[in-house]
């Protein structure tokens, strides 16, 4: 209708109830794509959220999967106050609400942890918080819980350690205020339900080592920034030639694995592919790797991802 | 000592090979394990000959 406005909503009632949610110390977070949500089915129970949760960090997609971190020492509140106008007869206004700029030191994870979040920087990748309550908070986004949307993600570089302080590693948010406060969404967990349950995958990297005779491949694999040999701790179970995949680098094309086995000479594997397999490259590339987090984990070998190892054939 | 080495196969890449055609795939990648044996194991005796 021409010349009709809406006037903003007349506030809401102030009764109080006995107790009320009041945000706790920030402890840790969850990052999330913009798809992730956590609807009312999902919050039937702890046990129901939490495995979740914990799905969540299996995700074979990335975009699907979330992040946790944890171990959050202290926050440095940035945050930008309300802007003010002040009017010639001396009235002062409010012209915007400010945005939230918090920063979380940690050092648990050292700078493995740090390259990793650096690698979101400039990704559209969102937080869900959670406090020393046990308190999700994050976006009420309609019926869903999400990650709340940011102005900027960052990871700076480290800081040198000093005589008065270990080595400065900190992770930074901006955001809307808005999405904290009229469109708050939290859920408090039980207070002995344990956050550091939801735990992030480290990596395996995979490498030749011994002789190699094409289609015959030996393989050792390490794990996490440690590089801690699996080969002791998952020997016979990695020798599965399901667990395994080979992919033609060029076409995507998957090559039959037809055989995995100990090589207890090298600490390591022995991954056969089939050779008359239309798509081995006799000369080509190779792309090496386990299989899914969630196949994994269904074999045993727990919060672990694999890097994809390329097999050069001349 | 070491324990006898147990390979894993692609059953059902194995169930698309003969038994020799198997056999030589692997005889060099594993010379001390008994491929016929494995083999049948995958795959099975034929039907007429169980009983």
């Amino acid at each position: 209708m021409i010349n009709q406005f809406t006037c903003a909503a007349f506030g809401a009632n102030t009764g109080t109830d006995e107790c009320s949610f009041d945000p706790g110390k920030i402890l840790g977070f969850f990052l999330v794509g913009p798809s992730f949500a956590i609807s009312e089915a999902d919050t039937a129970s702890d046990e129901t959220l939490l495995a979740k949760l914990q799905l969540a960090t299996l995700e074979t997609l990335k975009a699907n999967r979330l992040f946790p971190v944890h171990g959050l020492l202290d926050v440095a509140d940035n945050s930008a106050e309300a802007a003010q106008q002040t009017f010639g007869y001396g009235a002062v206004v409010n012209t915007n609400n400010g945005t939230y700029n918090w920063s979380f030191p940690f050092i648990k994870g050292g700078i493995c942890l740090l390259k990793a979040l650096q690698q979101f920087n400039g990704a559209d990748i969102r937080p869900i918080f959670y406090d020393d309550n046990n308190t999700l908070i994050g976006w009420k986004s309609g019926a869903f819980l999400k990650g709340i949307p940011l102005i900027q993600f960052f990871a700076p570089k480290w800081n040198i350690a000093t005589g008065a302080a270990v080595t400065g590693k900190n992770v930074t948010f901006s955001f809307d205020p808005k999405y904290i406060n009229q469109q708050l969404g939290f859920y408090k967990f039980a207070d002995d339900v344990s956050m550091d349950s939801v735990e992030g995958l480290r990596n395996i990297k995979l490498y030749q080592s011994g002789v190699q005779a094409k289609p015959v491949y030996k393989v050792k694999a390490s794990a996490g920034c440690s590089n801690v040999d699996l080969h002791t701790q998952y020997s016979s179970v990695l020798a599965a030639a399901g667990l395994w995949v080979a992919k033609n680098k060029a076409t995507g094309a998957l090559i039959t694995v037809t055989s995995v086995a100990v090589d207890a000479n090298i600490s390591g594997w022995t991954v056969t592919l089939d050779s008359a397999d239309a798509d081995y490259p006799a000369v080509g590339t190779i792309e090496l790797s386990l299989t899914t987090p969630t196949l994994l984990k269904a074999a045993g070998v727990v919060g672990y991802e694999s890097l994809i190892l390329n097999i050069v054939n001349v | 000592m070491r324990e006898p080495l147990k390979p894993s196969f692609n059953k059902e890449w194995v169930k698309t090979k003969t038994e020799k055609e198997f056999v030589d795939t692997f005889k060099d990648v594993y010379p001390e394990v008994d491929l016929s044996k494995s083999y049948k194991e995958i795959v099975g005796k034929p039907e007429t000959e169980k009983k």
